[in-house]
Formats: structure tokens, C-alpha cells, sequence
């Protein structure tokens, strides 16, 4: 079972759509799609970076009009980590993000987890708890 | 005693000719009011005989163009509109499927090992065609804007109009990946570093 964990970026910005009714299948649609799952579950969608190893993945979750998660898998240690995460349509939709955020999340996840400035997430009664590593 | 029996007599006549006339008008009378009955009778047989008539001639009428005009406009013309609309549906879920195929092809070519020049040119042939089917799909999405202010087919043509922004999605991502986010500083050296985690 992989053990998921995220940056700020993606906390505070699940956060911020959870609160807001427009997205609030949001939730169950992260956990539905990582939770409880192998490597092999996960890993699809649109590869980033050309790592077989360490893929940077950008996922497309609820359909074409859902959301678009990114996230970097590390497969040796059975190990995922959200990055952003941003819907499609609504008030917050976008169509995509610039390659400079690509690049920027893909250095901050290195760092965050050389520094292990993340949190650990869990499910409990079916809500994300977002735990300080 | 005889007079007595004829005056009488001539009484009891006298009376029988005044009941007798009496009679004769209450026979008058009663034959005149069966007239007026039968002519009452007439005139409302007449009434209803017109009524009848008036009104088989609505009904008859009614019918016949009933018959004749359909309420619902000719069944030809509109089992050929039917069948228009299920061909539009028809033609765009498909083409929908077809673009949607393609994306997935799209995502399964970043999960390719590194591309050499000729590679990345065959690539960036890929992008160029993308962009026009694209351009070419969105000039199609724009030719049903009639039959989405009619709400026809209004559904297939969402998922027509989703699978173009995936399809721009998908060679957007392809070209950051081959072409942009590798020049980007520290991108692949944190590919690199990321191994050594």
C-alpha cells in the first residue's frame, strides 16, 4: 500500500476548494482515486518528468471537466506525494498551469522531502486528516 | 201528469242540448290543445331535427379534418428531422471517442524513455498536427452553436467540446515536456537528485 503525503501547496489548496460547495466532491474523489492503493493503481496520466522511477505525474481525476492532480511517485519506497491540485472548471478553474509552477513544485517536493516539511495524510470517517510529518 | 212529464222531458233536454254544447266545446278545447301539443311537438322536433343536423355537420366536418390534418405535423418530415438529429449525435459521440482515444495516446507517449533529435522532431510534427485537427474541431464546435441554443444533442456536444480542451490539454503537456520544462533550470537536475533520494 503506498503512503501518501503532500506539500502545503496542495494542503492549502484543498483546503480552500473543500470549502467551497462548487467542489465538494473533491474529497472523496482524492480518496477514491489514491487511498488504499498499490504503485500500480496509480500510476498513469501524463508523465512530467522522464523518470521511471521517480515519475512527476499529472493526473486527470472526475472526468474532463474535474481536476487535475500532480503528484510525484516514489516507487522503490512505495511512496506518493500530492503536490497541487487545481479543478478545471468554476470559480477556481483553469485550464492548465504554467510550466514555470511545474518546475517550481517539482524543486520544492525535492527539497520538502530532504527537509521532511510534510504532512502525512489519513482517512478518518471518510475526511482527510493532514498530519505534520 | 203527461205535462208534467213533458216539461220535464223538454227540461231534461234543454239541459242534455246546454251539456251537449258544453261537451262539444270541451272536445274544441281538448282537440285544440292536442294541436297545440302536436304543434309544440313539431316545432321542437323541428328545434332538435335542426339541432341533430347542426351538429352531425360539426362533427362530420371535425372529423374529416381530424382525419385529413393530423395535430402533430406530417410524420415524414419529422421522422427525417429524428433522423438527422440521431445522425449529428451519432457522428459527434464518435468523433468525441476518436479524440478522446487520441489523448490517451498523447499521455502514453510521455511515459516514453528519452527521445533523440529525430524523435523530438517526429514529436513536434505530433504538436503541429494537433494544433490544426484542433482548430479544425473548434470550427466544427462552433457550427453547432445553432443546435445548442435549440438544445439539440446538447450533452454530446458538451463531451464534443470536452475532449477538444483535453485534446489541446494533452499536446500542450507533450510540448512542456519534450520541449519547455527540460530547458527550465534545475528541472532535470532535480530529475537527477530525485533518483538519489
Amino acid at each position: 500500500m503506498v503512503d501518501i503525503y503532500c506539500l502545503e501547496d496542495f494542503k492549502d489548496k484543498f483546503e480552500k476548494l473543500s470549502s467551497n460547495k462548487k467542489y465538494k466532491d473533491l474529497e472523496s474523489e482524492i480518496i477514491d482515486y489514491f487511498f488504499e492503493k498499490e504503485i500500480a493503481d496509480v500510476i498513469s496520466g501524463t508523465r512530467l518528468n522522464h523518470s521511471d522511477t521517480e515519475p512527476y505525474i499529472k493526473k486527470r481525476i472526475a472526468g474532463s471537466g474535474g481536476y487535475r492532480v500532480y503528484f510525484l511517485l516514489l516507487i522503490k519506497k512505495e511512496k506518493l506525494y500530492l503536490m497541487f491540485v487545481h479543478p478545471k472548471t468554476g470559480p477556481e478553474g483553469s485550464d492548465n498551469i504554467t510550466d514555470e509552477s511545474k518546475a517550481y513544485l517539482y524543486k520544492k517536493i525535492l527539497k520538502y522531502i530532504k527537509e521532511e516539511q510534510l504532512y502525512k495524510l489519513s482517512i478518518e470517517n471518510g475526511r482527510i486528516l493532514f498530519d505534520p510529518v | 201528469m203527461h205535462g208534467e212529464v213533458a216539461s220535464e222531458a223538454r227540461a231534461c233536454r234543454g239541459e242534455s242540448n246546454d251539456s251537449r254544447k258544453n261537451l262539444v266545446e270541451v272536445q274544441h278545447l281538448v282537440y285544440l290543445h292536442c294541436w297545440i301539443i302536436q304543434l309544440n311537438h313539431k316545432i321542437m322536433e323541428a328545434s332538435l331535427e335542426s339541432t341533430l343536423e347542426n351538429t352531425y355537420k360539426e362533427v362530420r366536418s371535425f372529423s374529416y379534418a381530424e382525419k385529413k390534418i393530423s395535430f402533430v405535423p406530417e410524420e415524414e418530415p419529422i421522422n427525417e428531422f429524428l433522423d438527422a438529429v440521431n445522425n449529428f449525435k451519432s457522428d459527434i459521440v464518435s468523433r468525441t471517442e476518436r479524440i478522446n482515444s487520441i489523448v490517451l495516446s498523447l499521455e502514453k507517449l510521455t511515459w516514453g524513455g528519452e527521445a533523440d533529435d529525430e524523435v523530438l522532431m517526429l514529436i513536434n510534427d505530433l504538436i503541429s498536427s494537433c494544433k490544426d485537427l484542433k482548430s479544425s474541431l473548434i470550427r466544427s464546435y462552433v457550427s453547432t452553436t445553432f443546435l445548442r441554443k435549440k438544445g439539440i444533442a446538447k450533452k454530446e456536444i458538451k463531451a464534443f467540446k470536452a475532449s477538444i480542451d483535453d485534446l489541446q490539454e494533452a499536446f500542450d503537456d507533450l510540448e512542456s515536456i519534450y520541449f519547455h520544462l527540460p530547458k527550465i533550470e534545475g528541472f532535470t537536475e532535480t530529475t537527477n537528485q530525485l533518483s538519489l533520494v
